[in-house]
């Protein structure tokens, strides 16, 4: 069982996680995000039961929570000095800013452990997401940042979805600019001009369907464009070597464009269990240390193709467990449709 | 994102921490301590890693109530700390800079204090050119850092007086040598180029890199970029024709190579051109798919061809000769059998109604 092993690795990783992960200082809620993904898709959140409420709490108190709801969302870390409040707080500095992978990261956790987004400040969030859209309607992450790309749409697109509201973005400015980051080989770059990229690909696809908007493009072109990245393992682009994480990014991408039935599980398997290791977990491929990220984009992967049972299904387009989607269809006190 | 990238020019930076005694550390407060404990998890967790560090944090202190701590090292920790205070204070002066410095090294990703160190810059409490060596210096050590790439991208564009643009190329060439499918050098490369419009010189830049690598996807990419931005795009039909012929012979040099493909698809969509009628590229495709050689790219773009011909005619020829390809689709590129059966089966049906 290739999933089975792994839960050994993040359970630990729950409880501490090694220095190599400094880099990650500024963006723990996507550990967060990963590990509890893990426990949520492989059907193991009992054994985290006895800490939910705590870290709910401890997740909250990354929000951005201003007394005029001018700014809101969450940071990716406690790394600015305010202090802690498990409801959120802010820092009247420019070096205290939300960002809005991060964000996203919260509400997907807060979703998997359960809760309601009762204590989210949704005024603040949607007017955050204002501040960040440019003129071609591309997304930079947070207020004082350059990079515009298609990663931060996606967040843009998912974050509006999951609050029900997308008065924060110009959405016609967004689909211009996902229609524009096309390349001629119909994968999508990360931002103008760029090389198609296997991440891009599913940012662009995953806002489309967010919006209802997959008819757009050319869906049989980007298909064939997707399916052509399987080597065993997927890559990521042309002619570089497969890695892990692309059995969620290009995976997802074919699961939204109905092609899942069109890819041979059979070497995918074999590739993903080479890269399995000896800890549990999943590193990017053969010989290399397990992560976070990989081992969740992994078993996403696993649950998306339906290689492995037992695992629970994946809303692909927000990159959530279909039990953990059930709780914000159920739950949250503003209904999706 | 947790690996360090490794370099050989790691340089040893060490801090003072001498120099920031009068300075009143802010710790991180990450929460109350939790006082659950969970032996088995504790267990598992020692036995994965056997790290110094890791134990000393475990064993020393209380659980804490945070999701996922990091085991921060200890100078990083205590450069924080320093940090924090030093956001509120907002001193601007060279021990800052060395702050900044030192905890970039450790953690490229901490945007925060990228943005420190810009206004530090700003306030000229560094020079640009040293900047430049900085952000050099850091870009071997941590080529997938986005904050790098856009401090760098923020000098350029800010002191553009002081920096000759091709210059910048060459930097970008040097950080190239060391992954020449840089995500974020040919993002920057392509910004660079189009402010200095510098496409003239780009054109002969891609050739020398496809030259080089004639695998490397994102040489091939910036080479139609400049196609497709440079304001004369394609002069007139000779030019487009040499750009064709280019394309085919480094097709033949690596004919499974999927990048000139794509490229040359590209190409004709580019220059308004329906691929039927460039009677080289389809020639070329015929040549393989008549010699029966495992192409799947010449014949996909053959089967491309003839579908768009059927849509406009019916000719039973082109029918068999489509069904044909999906055959041998079927048969070389194995992984993908189901989807060619798929497309086989969508032209049996097509003919049928």
């Amino acid at each position: 069982m290739l999933a089975e092993v792994d839960q050994k690795l993040v359970l630990a990783c729950l409880k501490m996680i090694p220095q190599q992960y400094i880099s990650a200082d500024t963006s723990r809620l996507t550990l967060t995000l990963f590990a509890l993904g893990q426990l949520d898709l492989t059907k193991n959140l009992k054994e985290i039961e006895i800490s939910r409420a705590n870290w709910i709490d401890w997740i909250y108190a990354h929000q951005y929570l201003t007394e005029n709801n001018q700014n809101g969302g969450f940071r990716g870390g406690l790394f600015s000095g305010h202090k802690f409040d498990k409801n959120g707080n802010y820092k009247k500095d420019e070096y205290d800013l939300p960002h809005i992978a991060m964000t996203y990261a919260a509400l997907l956790s807060l979703l998997i452990l359960g809760d309601d987004l009762g204590r989210v400040n949704k005024t603040g969030v949607i007017n955050g997401l204002k501040l960040l859209q440019s003129e071609n309607g591309s997304f930079k992450p947070c207020e004082d940042s350059r990079e515009f790309d298609l990663r931060f749409v996606f967040c843009a697109c998912a974050i509006s979805y999951i609050l029900n509201d997308f008065s924060g973005l110009n959405v016609n400015k967004v689909l211009e600019f996902i229609v524009k980051c096309q390349a001629y080989d119909y994968g999508f770059a990360q931002n103008l001009n760029l090389e198609s990229h296997g991440g891009s690909t599913y940012c662009a696809l995953a806002s489309l369907k967010l919006l209802n908007k997959l008819d757009l493009i050319d869906k049989k072109a980007t298909l064939l464009w997707l399916l052509k990245r399987q080597e065993d393992g997927f890559r990521g682009r042309i002619n570089k070597p497969p890695d892990t994480c692309y059995t969620f990014w290009i995976g997802a991408s074919i699961s939204m464009l109905e092609g899942t039935k069109f890819v041979d599980t059979v070497p995918l398997k074999t590739f993903l269990e080479c890269c399995k290791t000896k800890y549990g977990g999943f590193g990017k491929s053969e010989n290399c240390h397990p992560d976070l990220l990989h081992s969740y984009m992994t078993i996403a992967g696993l649950s998306i193709f339906g290689i492995e049972e037992g695992l629970d299904d994946l809303n692909c387009e927000l990159n959530l467990s279909k039990n953990s989607f059930e709780t914000l269809k159920n739950s949250c006190n503003w209904n999706l449709s | 994102m947790s690996q360090t990238d490794s370099s050989d020019e790691e340089v040893e930076f060490e801090l003072d921490f001498l120099l920031y005694n009068d300075i009143q550390p802010t710790p991180q407060d990450d929460g109350p301590d939790r006082m659950l404990k969970d032996k088995k998890i504790e267990l598992n967790f020692v036995l994965f890693y056997l790290n110094v560090n890791v134990l000393k944090n475990l064993i020393s202190k209380k659980k804490k109530l945070a999701v996922a701590p990091i085991a921060y090292p200890a100078d990083y920790k205590k450069a924080m700390d320093i940090f924090r205070t030093i956001t509120t204070t907002n001193e601007q002066s060279k021990r800052t800079l060395y702050l900044t410095e030192f905890i970039i090294r450790l953690n490229p990703a901490h945007y925060t204090i990228w943005k420190f160190r810009e206004n530090l810059v700003k306030k000229g409490v560094t020079e640009i050119n040293e900047e430049l060596n900085f952000t050099e210096a850091l870009g071997k050590l941590h080529p997938k850092s986005y904050q790098i790439w856009h401090h760098r991208q923020w000098l350029v564009n800010n002191y553009i007086d002081l920096i000759l643009p091709i210059q910048e190329i060459e930097f970008i060439n040097r950080l190239l040598k060391y992954d020449t499918k840089n995500y974020h050098a040919w993002s920057y490369r392509q910004w660079l180029v189009q402010k200095f419009n510098l496409f003239k010189l780009e054109l002969e830049e891609t050739e020398g890199f496809i030259l080089d690598d004639i695998r490397n996807n994102s040489a091939w990419n910036q080479r139609y970029f400049v196609f497709k931005m440079r304001e004369e795009g394609f002069q007139n039909e000779t030019d487009f024709e040499n750009e064709i012929n280019y394309c085919i012979s480094k097709i033949k040099l690596a004919p499974r190579n999927e990048s000139p493909w794509n490229y040359i698809r590209g190409i004709i969509k580019l220059f308004g051109k329906n691929p039927a009628e460039v009677k080289v590229y389809v020639s070329l495709c015929e040549d393989y798919f008549q010699k029966n050689l495992p192409i799947s790219n010449a014949l996909i773009s053959l089967l491309e061809i003839l579908e768009n011909k059927i849509k406009s005619e019916k000719n039973d020829d082109f029918q068999s000769e489509a069904l044909q390809i999906c055959d041998k689709l079927i048969d070389f590129d194995y992984v993908r059998r189901n989807y060619w059966t798929y497309r086989k089966q969508l032209l049996l049906d097509a003919n049928s109604h």
